[in-house]
């Protein structure tokens, strides 16, 4: 049942074509802008193509918002007045947030892959392991997903909601040092390294690409796996309150 | 067979009460028609009647079962039309209608099968591949009730199904109730339109401020109120006197104004049309009048005060 209405959730998010030109082609426009800037340079800190950088940073930062479809659908489907006729069905209403926040997953995961096949085939990217990156790609966005689903459970205002949304995928870019440097302080140097999802993944990420930086990735990810199990656990706790 | 059995349901929101000691039966192959003005706690009754929402007192049984035994499987056995349309805008009607069926375990070919019936009994099976969000407003009604009678359920709840549809819909969606419950199909019938009910229940239930006032069929509810007669007049012009020569005549129970068409309710009796005739030609010119025998409507204004349509959504 639970794969069955994956399917047709997926098919919804399918014909959503608001959040494909603003979760696919934006980012691929801008890192053809921005890949245009830094042509063929290497970038100084991380050692590698600065196009390589710039395609990593911008598709993982858009995955940052991609939970946005979990927190439509389960506003849409469980907490309107369709949620009668979905508590109506012989279906607990928890199956339906688990086939929304499976199917927001994988397709948020299959649009960053398929940015990263086109990077690599226009551009030349040079992601690494293509399997790895989808399979960080899968956590990466779960963990976003299950972070706007914890947004939605918990919050009663849409408004609020959206706005919290932002605030985590604009405090992270900001945490993780996109738009300025932050203070060369102990505590800053490790929020940036490692206090937001985004540079955890880059991290993970970095290690995918160039093979090095082994033990950040064995942290980051780590932290993201116990970040994982905490959000999971909190969703529980919430979604038992609001979806019983 | 008793399909719904409702036994001193109380349930209240805060401190007010909006269902107060509800007792209601519904048998196997009826029509009941649900009716009750605005606020009068209908929609409430159907979400508790379903196990969507909790009751504080009382016991409600649905196909020989207390509701809390196996609500899934209870579930799995009615379909429930909500007043929202609840489809999936961003799923063709066919796609809908699999959704739909299959949460309710239909698979394969009898799925097929069941999907292309219900499309064909709601009049869609041209627009199957369409998104509802290019359906108009009767289109989009018509598919609400084909996704909970997909699976062909032994109980339909309709909550206020025909409200802002076209009157080809409605007629539609009038003949399809009637079509399902020709096939077995038990219908529970909320409305505003009182002539819907009229169309189609074989009895009516009237609810009023959380109170069942009245049930029975609608012959019998209408012979409660034959004590009386209505007479409409039609006056060029509505006058004070006029109203107050109508007032005073013997047997006069009320006067109502719509416009320059004046309502009088009158007992029983013979030539009061006379009477009224004779008052109203004494105060100006009378284009017509008639008098009617008690309607629902009567028998609805009679027992609660109010119109049934007097505004907003409940």
């Amino acid at each position: 049942m639970l794969l069955r209405a994956s399917n047709y959730m997926f098919r919804r998010l399918l014909r959503g074509y608001l959040g494909l030109a603003i979760l696919v082609v934006l980012p691929l426009a801008l890192i053809s802008v921005i890949g245009l800037v830094v042509g063929d340079g290497i970038d100084p800190k991380l050692g590698i193509p600065a196009i390589d950088g710039v395609a990593m940073i911008i598709i993982f930062a858009f995955q940052l918002f991609g939970g946005n479809y979990t927190l439509d659908f389960l506003r849409s489907d469980l907490f309107s007045p369709r949620k009668w006729r979905l508590y109506s069905l012989p279906y607990p209403p928890f199956y339906h947030a688990l086939s929304i926040l499976i199917s927001s997953s994988l397709f948020s995961a299959l649009q960053g892959f398929a940015m990263v096949l086109y990077t690599h085939w226009v551009y030349r990217v040079r992601w690494g392991s293509f399997l790895s990156i989808l399979v960080l790609l899968v956590f990466f966005s779960a963990l976003n997903q299950l972070v706007y689903m914890l947004i939605a459970l918990g919050v009663k205002s849409d408004k609020l909601g959206e706005r919290l949304g932002e605030v985590y995928g604009l405090g992270s870019f900001a945490l993780a040092g996109i738009w300025f440097q932050l203070p060369n302080t102990t505590v800053f140097n490790f929020l940036t390294k490692y206090g937001n999802p985004l540079s955890l993944s880059r991290n993970v990420m970095l290690y995918i690409m160039t093979g090095r930086y082994g033990n950040e990735a064995l942290y980051s990810l780590a932290i993201l796996l116990l970040a994982s199990v905490a959000l999971v656990w909190a969703s529980i706790y919430f979604g038992r309150r609001k979806l019983a | 067979m008793v399909i719904a059995r409702m036994s001193d349901v109380v349930k209240r929101y805060g401190t007010h009460l909006v269902l107060d000691n509800v007792s209601m039966e519904m048998g196997e192959g009826e029509i009941v028609g649900l009716l009750g003005p605005n606020g009068a706690g209908k929609t409430t009754l159907l979400y508790a009647l379903t196990g969507l929402i909790g009751v504080d007192s009382g016991e409600i049984e649905l196909f020989g079962r207390p509701l809390e035994d196996n609500p899934l499987e209870t579930k799995g056995r009615i379909g429930f039309v909500t007043q929202e349309v609840s489809v999936f805008h961003d799923l063709t009607a066919r796609e809908n209608l699999e959704f739909f069926g299959g949460i309710y375990g239909l698979r394969g070919a009898s799925l097929k099968q069941r999907v292309q019936q219900a499309l064909e009994t709601v009049g869609l099976t041209e627009y199957a591949n369409r998104l509802p969000s290019r359906f108009s407003g009767g289109m989009s009604r018509r598919l609400n009730i084909a996704c909970a009678l997909v699976h062909e359920p032994e109980l339909i709840i309709m909550d206020e199904p025909t409200v802002g549809v076209d009157p080809q819909s409605r007629r539609h969606i009038l003949e399809t109730v009637r079509e399902l419950n020709r096939q077995g199909t038990t219908v529970l019938y909320t409305t505003h339109y009182m002539e819907e009910v009229q169309a189609i229940a074989s009895r009516v239930i009237i609810l009023d401020q959380g109170h069942i006032i009245a049930e029975g069929t609608i012959s019998d509810l209408v012979e409660q109120i034959r004590h009386e007669e209505r007479i409409r007049l039609e006056v060029t012009d509505v006058t004070e006197p006029l109203l107050q020569n109508l007032r005073s005549l013997e047997g006069v129970k009320g006067v109502t104004v719509e416009g320059r068409v004046v309502h009088i309710t009158t007992q029983v009796g013979s030539g009061n049309l006379d009477r009224v005739l004779a008052a109203a030609s004494k105060a100006g010119g009378v284009l017509w009048i008639n008098a009617e025998r008690p309607t629902l409507e009567d028998v609805f204004l009679t027992l609660t005060g109010k119109q049934l349509r007097d505004g907003g959504e409940e």
